[in-house]
């Protein structure tokens, strides 16, 4: 837990500090803090909604992840593998193209989106036995059926500025603040209710049978903590786009060090989960400097290889 | 004590178990054995209320199953489904998910939580594994720790399905006596076994399973003699010198 808040810092120092502008961190808090000036600007309105925006999409992907992965007991579960981000993403679409002035309601729509997205993928896999297998396969159903959606979309309505290929690979270009609020307070809250409901997500985990023998009412829990996983999902994907992978690997390469906890868990989710977000949208930054890859490119770059480094080493995964 | 009347239950439409009468005594281990398909699996899930019965009603110590809240319930009844525990969680943890249904919410366990565990752990000779995940544990000792958990939840009623499945026959005998302690403690425990001789050899009472009903219920020397067994399973049983052998028709 402390390697993952340390790994942060570094990483929030990392994304503030590096950029197109050679200024150096110094400078830029010095002219914050002595009235203003161009390197002043560029920390306020440039580095710091950017980190920010980074840091909180990291942090409510991964954590939502993990979420989503131990209510379904199925580490493959990814958001973005069953169709939770392009629920989001759909819906987000939608709105920005129905209702172009409705940016305070664009949030609320990608949550609803990814909400209803995880509860599809959820009654087919409760109508066909809930295998692993079956639910990846109706995430890449889903995901289909979702990204034509917003393909059809922003065929239908070019202009807006949500189901373009930018947001679709996911990025933190012109990040404002506006953007991130109030959709950052969701994800907020919704990392702290998952902590607050660890300890009913580690008897759920335990599998359906086990938790209710053991007194849980297991469906009510199961709708709040999808509701949770949704609400962390679908308020990142409204301002950082369909960022792919970080729901997925983070939550896999952690579990092993949390012993079962869903509290631990989660909480060194929203850690490293933030710090590789941050981390590869400095490389996105500064990779083909002064131009600028949107970061779901860096992220699928490392996180492809990586994820099958994991897969290998835990020798695949047996339905 | 459990006490079963009348109960019929199954899955939508379908009728699996039909007008089960059954009486499971405190202080005492009752083995349900019958074919694949005969219903058992069913029989336990309704009586720890995840089926709801099509007709007929249990009482749990007394009390209308359907009167008892989930947590309630837990706390007088404990049920460990077929297959065991497995997943990164720690021996030490999963045993304290035991103490789920007396802990308050958001479920931080106390320390008096805590104590329960450790002893749990130490009756089923699990100490030295505590700190291990259940994923690098054998099946014994997976099964010992799913045992554990269900003594930690301190219910007076135990019900377990296939509890023996994919053991040695070492861990089967030892299974089979931490089942008989749990019953001389005054524990009502009821197990579907496969393996005939076990069963026979271990239970207070034998209930015999066939086409969702109860085809024997009573002593395994009675159901022995009554032939019921020989015709359920198409098989020979015998009593030589004591133990009970099972052997093709």
């Amino acid at each position: 837990m402390i390697t993952g808040v340390l790994v942060l810092c570094a990483s929030l120092l990392l994304s503030i500090s590096f950029g197109a502008s050679k200024y150096s961190i110094f400078e830029m808090i010095g002219q914050a803090m002595s009235g203003g000036g161009t390197a002043a600007n560029i920390l306020i309105f440039l580095r710091l909604p950017r980190t920010l925006a980074a840091a909180l999409a990291g942090a409510g992907l991964a954590c939502a992840g993990a979420v989503i992965q131990n209510v379904l007991k199925n580490p493959l579960a990814g958001p973005n593998i069953i169709g939770v981000n392009s629920g989001a993403g759909l819906a987000a679409a939608l709105v920005s193209s129905l209702l172009p002035l409705g940016t305070d309601v664009l949030p609320i729509a990608a949550m609803a989106g990814a909400l209803f997205a995880m509860l599809l993928i959820y009654s087919i896999a409760r109508t066909t036995g809930a295998s692993k297998i079956t639910i990846v396969l109706s995430g890449v159903a889903v995901n289909a059926l979702f990204n034509a959606g917003a393909d059809a979309v922003h065929t239908l309505f070019p202009d807006t500025l949500i189901g373009g290929s930018y947001f679709r690979i996911g990025g933190f270009a012109g990040m404002e603040i506006t953007k991130i609020f109030p959709a950052g307070w969701y994800i907020i809250a919704g990392i702290l209710l998952a902590l607050l409901m660890g300890g009913e997500l580690d008897v759920l985990s335990l599998g359906e049978e086990n938790a209710e023998s053991l007194g849980q009412r297991t469906g009510l829990i199961r709708f709040i903590m999808l509701f949770i996983a949704s609400m962390m999902a679908g308020a990142s994907v409204s301002f950082a786009g369909l960022l792919g992978f970080v729901g997925l690997i983070v939550p896999h390469a952690i579990r092993p060090f949390a012993m079962g906890s869903s509290r631990l868990l989660i909480f060194s989710c929203a850690l490293f989960g933030a710090s590789f977000v941050l981390i590869s949208d400095c490389v996105s930054r500064l990779i083909f400097m002064p131009y600028e890859m949107p970061v779901g490119i860096i992220m699928a770059f490392v996180g492809g290889p990586f994820f099958i480094y994991l897969l290998m080493r835990r020798g695949g995964y047996h339905d | 004590m459990i006490e079963i009347k009348k109960l019929s239950s199954g899955y939508r439409n379908d009728e699996i178990i039909k007008d089960i009468d059954l009486t499971i005594n405190d202080g005492s281990l009752t083995v349900l054995i019958g074919p694949n398909g005969s219903g058992k699996s069913t029989l336990l899930k309704t009586l720890c209320a995840q089926i709801k019965p099509a007709k007929g009603d249990i009482f749990i110590d007394g009390s209308d199953i359907r009167q008892i809240k989930p947590v309630q319930r837990a706390k007088m009844m404990s049920y460990l489904p077929q297959g065991t525990p497995l997943g990164e969680t720690t021996v030490e943890r999963y045993v304290l998910y035991g103490r789920y249904p007396y802990s308050a919410w958001p479920k931080n366990y106390s320390k008096e939580d805590r104590i329960m565990a450790a002893k749990a752990i130490e009756r089923f000779g699990l100490t030295e594994l505590s700190a291990k995940p259940l994923s690098c544990l054998s099946g014994g000792e997976r099964q010992k720790a799913a045992l554990a958990l269900a003594f930690c939840q301190n219910s007076k009623n135990v019900l377990m399905d296939e509890p023996a499945s994919f053991l040695d026959i070492s861990a089967q005998f030892e299974l089979m006596n931490l089942l008989r302690s749990f019953a001389d403690e005054g524990k009502a425990v009821c197990a579907v076994l496969h393996d005939i001789p076990m069963a026979l050899g271990f239970a207070d009472s034998i209930a015999v399973m066939e086409k969702g009903r109860i085809a024997f219920f009573g002593a395994p020397q009675d159901a022995v003699q009554s032939g019921v067994i020989d015709k359920v399973f198409s098989v020979k049983v015998e009593c030589i010198e004591g133990h009970f052998i099972c052997r093709p028709k």
